[in-house]
């Protein structure tokens, strides 16, 4: 149980790190220009 | 009904070369777009020309997304049975051929009599086109015959061409007739987005000189992605409701289990189409703002915004019905049963989804209800009402429908690789961490700007295509050796195939409703900004007279596709030799 557990952890910190990635990547290119906490920089 | 198509491409390529030259002859080609006159718009028989082309190109469309669509997935399911060497697939992809076979008739006869319609009710408009699209029309009455002629070599060479090296000959005429078929639809579809986002001509409408200019308007390559998509939804969904028709008219268990199959197949195909086209019609949408703001808050913001409510609850029917059917099919395995208690979550996300996607941003009330409500606006539903929570919603209904996939799929296959649980954990993980980025660019909406808000859409669709491409690939590697439990095919409840019948009554009736708005944002204009339409009919109907004639149009359609399938299921009946009488 503990083994499924730090897996799933695990798991979701990498996909967290490549949503976060994407979302960032996403507002960036589209010339939208975002901070590190995704809310726009004016 | 060879005959009869033959004489259909004749006609066809005879429209083309002749009726350009009724009172078209004396057009320069290097004249601008013409400003017709009331006088210009012929009344036939009491008639104005819209409800006629209106009817008749919808029910082509249909008819033509049909038959394109089918040779698609047929050519896949004839592979998959050469592949898998599994004689199944093969019948069913003759039986999927069958159908559309039927239907390819009313196609052509539509077509032509639409064609006729248009140059009989539009004279100037249709003359308008031929010169900026030059000698592209006979290109396409080729290709139509082209179409035919494949079609037939296809369908009636598909015994004679069965094993070894012929197969791959049948196979590959199968890619060619898609191939056409497919030029066939772009380059309808260039002259359909050439009168939304004219381009190749300059600003009064004079052709600058190319054709290949005129077709590549900003809208031609979505429309193009958007109803290749569809059409292999609706292609799917229609021979769905074809087998859910044979699996009740059913009299044997081996017959049942044959029909069985054939609409697990076919809802496959219609949600395998179904989950990336709202992203191709967002794509579609978000050129059409970008081409002319006006035009897309015409769509989406003005006075045919409401229909887009309409548009959520047929998807949201499209989607539970899928789903539905998917749940039902948990049943054909003893692996199914323990995924059931997860159905009512996951109907729960698609009811909640549902719910938001219905709920509109400004509400027709009463003056005494604007009173008590404070506004149009309603304190709590109000800020559902706006694409942010609509976006949301549809990317979660998509995820739960991939989801009543995935458990399907597994219910008859149980992983042998050791290191199963690990793709379970981090197919979960995928799923959690999708869902909370999805939610949080929702909700990200609601406190940016409108540009950032409408930028935050992009990457929730890229939540739920991650989850659906990640997955697929993660369970392909850990499905490898999979022991598999026997399917017993057959075993469906009556219900579970009127959900395949609620399929393509709901996408008709949508390509009807969206055909509608697609052709209305033009407003008054034949060609956008270019030509203006001053035909008694140039206004946008109400919403009820739209719905109205969309419904009588969806109406005559699925009696149409009714009389197709008995068409091929009375193709298959014999009847018996009568018995000797009395020594005669």
């Amino acid at each position: 149980m503990a083994a499924r557990a730090l897996v799933f952890l695990l798991a979701f910190a990498g996909w967290a790190v490549f949503f976060y990635a994407v979302d960032w990547l996403v507002m960036t290119a589209q010339g939208l220009p975002v901070g590190w906490n995704l809310m726009p920089l004016s | 009904m060879k005959w009869r198509l033959l004489l259909c491409g004749l006609a066809a390529v005879g429209l083309a070369v002749v009726l350009p030259h009724f009172g078209l002859a004396a057009e320069d080609p290097g004249a601008p777009a013409p400003s017709p006159t009331a006088a210009d718009y012929p009344r036939i028989a009491g008639m104005t020309g819209r409800p006629v082309v209106w009817a008749l190109a919808q029910m082509h469309l249909f008819l033509a997304a049909f038959v394109l669509a089918v040779p698609m997935f047929v050519v896949a399911i004839e592979l998959t049975g050469v592949l898998t060497r599994d004689e199944r697939y093969d019948r069913m992809a003759h039986e999927f051929m069958k159908i559309s076979m039927a239907a390819y008739a009313f196609t052509a006869l539509t077509g032509g009599a639409l064609a006729l319609a248009l140059f009989l009710f539009y004279p100037v408009l249709m003359g308008y086109l031929l010169r900026v699209f030059d000698g592209q029309v006979l290109i396409y009455a080729l290709l139509f015959i082209l179409e035919s002629l494949l079609l037939y070599v296809y369908f009636y060479t598909w015994n004679a061409l069965r094993y070894g090296d012929r197969k791959w000959i049948h196979l590959s005429i199968g890619v060619l007739l898609n191939a056409v078929g497919t030029t066939l639809m772009f380059v309808a579809n260039a002259w359909a987005t050439f009168m939304m986002a004219p381009s190749g001509v300059d600003e009064a409408g004079t052709p600058l000189g190319s054709v290949w200019a005129a077709m590549q308007g900003p809208l031609w390559n979505p429309l193009n992605l958007h109803r290749f998509l569809a059409n292999i939804a609706y292609g799917g969904a229609i021979v769905g409701a074809y087998a859910a028709y044979r699996f009740l008219a059913a009299r044997t268990a081996e017959e049942r289990a044959h029909y069985d199959w054939m609409g697990y197949t076919a809802n496959f195909i219609a949600i395998l189409g179904f989950l990336p086209l709202p992203f191709a019609g967002y794509w579609l949408m978000a050129e059409i703002y970008a081409y002319s703001q006006q035009m897309g808050i015409t769509a989406m913001g003005g006075v045919l915004a409401w229909l887009f409510i309409i548009q959520a609850v047929l998807i949201g029917s499209i989607l539970l019905a899928a789903n539905y059917y998917l749940w039902c099919g948990l049943m054909r395995t003893e692996g199914g049963r323990r995924f059931v208690p997860w159905v009512k979550y996951i109907a729960a996300v698609l009811v909640a989804g549902f719910l938001v996607w219905v709920t509109p941003h400004t509400l027709i009330l009463t003056p005494q209800e604007v009173l008590a409500i404070g506004g149009t606006n309603h304190p709590l539903l109000g800020p559902l009402g706006i694409m942010p929570a609509k976006n949301t919603a549809v990317n979660m209904m998509l995820l739960a429908t991939f989801l009543s996939f995935q458990l399907f799929r597994r219910a008859s296959r149980t992983p042998t690789v050791p290191w199963a649980w690990i793709g379970n954990c981090v197919i979960a993980a995928l799923y959690l961490a999708a869902t909370l980025n999805i939610v949080g660019a929702g909700i990200y909406g609601y406190v940016t700007p409108t540009v950032y808000k409408v930028g935050a859409s992009v990457p929730q669709v890229l939540s739920t295509l991650a989850v659906i491409v990640f997955a697929l690939v993660i369970e392909a590697f850990m499905y490898r050796g999979a022991v598999t439990r026997p399917v017993a095919w057959g075993r469906m409840s009556t219900r579970s195939q009127y959900a395949l019948f609620v399929l393509p009554v709901a996408f008709t009736w949508l390509m009807a409703l969206m055909g509608y708005i697609r052709s209305s944002v033009r407003t008054y204009w034949h060609v956008y900004t270019i030509m203006k339409d001053r035909s008694p009919d140039a206004y946008i109907p109400t919403i009820g007279e739209a719905g109205n004639f969309i419904t009588v149009i969806t109406l005559v359609f699925m009696a149409v596709i009714v009389f197709i399938f008995w068409l091929s299921q009375v193709g298959d009946t014999r009847q018996q030799a009568p018995a000797a009488e009395g020594g005669r």
